[in-house]
């Protein structure tokens, strides 16, 4: 049985509705990300899952509990909010043990626990500081360590690293998700970065309208997009048109050139057309011509991104992005030049939907 | 440009005497109850008064009340208005404008009429009772003061985000207010206060209607029967009114929240 089930959830505000239909089963210790752009729902159904919101329709249970109805304050659940909510009229240890005050903890382990929370933290000697006294990250490390001192069952993070600037949301980021692994909290992590949600959970949910579009683990979510929404919102995308010729053997036509995908595509028919999709990292300049999964196009750009060189290719219709890693080795790709692409069938996606 | 600025100062200059002028000559005068030189005599006369102080301590006691009574019913009123009923807010801050255009003379005859000895609740039968009555007229001449400072106080602070902070960690509503919410505006709610003991402090008007021994009736019994002591008082009651001032301008700038100077 999954430790935090979510089934059913619907979430009306007036005529408004927030999430349509929500249904997940998280396991004790997973760390799940709800990813999505803004006003899809997924900071809604978070605040659903703390309490702060009530589903209109559905049940969420935790360890087997039905805490649908439950307030905030009965759930045992640790959060962190984006602008860290520390409390400005409290101390470092203030904050960190307000929790364990509020559950009638004896002072003793109160201070023991804020003391354990700080060094996991690495911020020990700030125990007597105010938040104002912090910089954003050290706020919102000891906003992690106030969500965490009560031991929570469940740990909620809405879009804690959104404030920070990128260095230290890097580092965080890598911190969170050391220190998640290290305690084996159960996690719900909402943000709208991609980078984050596929580095750091476990699974992720890509949500939109209200609606759960995919869910699944990062690399599967990056390599698998089933819906052109998912593979255009996770990583940088080339669409593509493609014409159906064989579907059992997977074979296509895109901008008139022959293409296979590795799987047949079932249900498709000859003549139809097929939304699909490439990664750009997933296409290699070749010396082959003629053959099939090869384009050819004239160099539009080419911009040097350090690692990489962002290459736009003219096909007839298309403006497919090409990234060539930069060796050091050979010249890079020049405007004007003719060049020829290739990829392998099973980087070639068929997206569902729209 | 020369010419603006002697423009703008002459103003400043006029306003100054328009307002100080009378002060200082109330001042001046206060000065001279004894023939032939100055001297603070009056002031001696006035502090040794025990009617003066009986007076004082009695607005001083109802001022403290006033204020307790006032920040606890405007506190939660402002934190849920500010937290759950948005939509009420202009319909919460025309309710406290009411005392400033209902004028005190009303507000007690119709206190008289409502609790007169006659009535249902007969707080006007007797002093303890009249007491209170005089504590809750109060309670709304300061309204408009009190909650318009709470409520600046709670649209500082990010009230939604520390309330669901705190609810997370376990607590209550009791304690969300009184541990978080109440110590974060604590400044906004003394500058309220302040404000409510001046005003206590000089009221006439429903101290006198309600025949309570208040300092605003001392004051126009004083002045209607001798001469210097109401000038020392006017004074001394200008030092209360501008101590305040002084302690709201000290809180707004060093005390409105915990800061990085700390």
């Amino acid at each position: 049985m999954s430790f935090l089930s979510a089934s059913g959830i619907q979430k009306h505000f007036g005529a408004h509705v927030a999430v349509k239909r929500f249904d997940l089963e998280v396991e004790k210790g997973e760390f799940v990300t709800f990813l999505g752009p803004s006003g899809c729902g997924k900071t809604t159904m978070l605040r659903m899952i703390a309490g702060f919101e009530t589903p209109t329709r559905g049940t969420i249970k935790i360890a087997g509990k039905d805490v649908t109805d439950l307030p905030p304050n009965k759930r045992n659940i640790g959060m962190v909010f984006q602008s860290y909510a520390l409390f400005p009229n409290l101390t470092v240890a203030g904050n960190i043990g307000f929790g364990l005050r509020i559950a009638g903890r004896p002072p003793q382990e109160i201070k023991k626990r804020v003391g354990e929370m700080l060094d996991m933290v690495k911020l020990p000697q700030y125990a007597e500081r105010y938040p104002a006294q912090l910089s954003g990250g050290q706020q919102q490390r000891i906003s992690l360590a106030r969500a965490l001192a009560p031991n929570p069952q469940i740990l909620l993070l809405d879009e804690p690293l959104s404030a920070l600037d990128a260095r230290i949301r890097a580092s965080l980021r890598e911190e969170i998700r050391a220190l998640q692994l290290e305690l084996k909290i159960t996690t719900i992590f909402v943000t709208h970065d991609q980078e984050e949600a596929l580095s750091m959970s476990d699974r992720v949910v890509v949500m939109r309208d209200g609606e759960v579009e995919q869910i699944g683990a990062p690399k599967e979510i990056y390599n698998r997009p089933r819906t052109r929404f998912v593979a255009s919102f996770v990583g940088t995308l080339n669409h593509l048109r493609a014409r159906i010729v064989d579907p059992a053997r997977g074979a296509v036509e895109i901008e008139g050139y022959p293409a296979f995908t590795k799987s047949p595509l079932d249900g498709a028919g000859v003549g139809d057309i097929q939304a699909m999709a490439l990664r750009p990292e997933s296409l290699q300049v070749t010396n082959a011509d003629g053959s099939a999964n090869v384009f050819k196009g004239v160099v539009e750009d080419a911009a040097f991104h350090g690692a990489v060189v962002r290459v736009k290719l003219r096909l007839k219709d298309t403006l497919l992005l090409v990234d060539v890693f930069n060796t050091g080795e050979g010249a890079a790709p020049q405007r004007g030049q003719t060049l020829s692409v290739t990829f392998r069938a099973e980087d070639l996606i068929a997206l569902q939907g729209d | 440009m020369n010419g603006r600025l002697i423009a703008s100062w002459s103003v400043v200059a006029l306003c100054g005497i328009y307002f100080l002028a009378p002060l200082i000559a109330t001042f001046e005068f206060s000065l001279r109850l004894l023939r032939g030189h100055y001297s603070f005599e009056a002031y001696r006369l006035v502090f040794a008064s025990g009617d003066f102080q009986s007076a004082f301590l009695f607005s001083a006691i109802i001022g403290v009340v006033t204020i307790i009574v006032g920040a606890l019913i405007v506190t939660p009123t402002a934190y849920w208005v500010q937290l759950r009923l948005p939509a009420l807010r202009g319909i919460v801050e025309y309710i406290t404008l009411l005392p400033l255009v209902v004028p005190a003379i009303v507000l007690v005859f119709g206190y008289i009429k409502l609790y007169g000895s006659n009535s249902i609740l007969p707080l006007t039968a007797t002093p303890f009772g009249s007491d209170i009555l005089l504590m809750l007229g109060y309670v709304a001449l300061g309204l408009p003061y009190l909650y318009r400072a709470i409520d600046a106080g709670m649209r500082s602070i990010d009230v939604k985000t520390l309330s669901e902070a705190a609810q997370i960690q376990g607590a209550g509503f009791p304690t969300i207010l009184f541990r978080i919410i109440i110590p974060n505006i604590r400044s906004s709610i003394l500058s309220g206060a302040f404000l409510t003991f001046a005003i206590v402090i000089g009221e006439f008007t429903l101290a006198s209607l309600l025949d309570r021994p208040a300092f605003g009736p001392y004051l126009q019994l004083v002045g209607a029967s001798r001469a210097y002591e109401p000038a020392a008082l006017a004074v001394v009651a200008f030092l209360i009114t501008w101590g305040c001032m002084g302690i709201i301008q000290w809180l707004g700038n060093s005390g409105s929240n915990f800061s990085a100077k700390r």
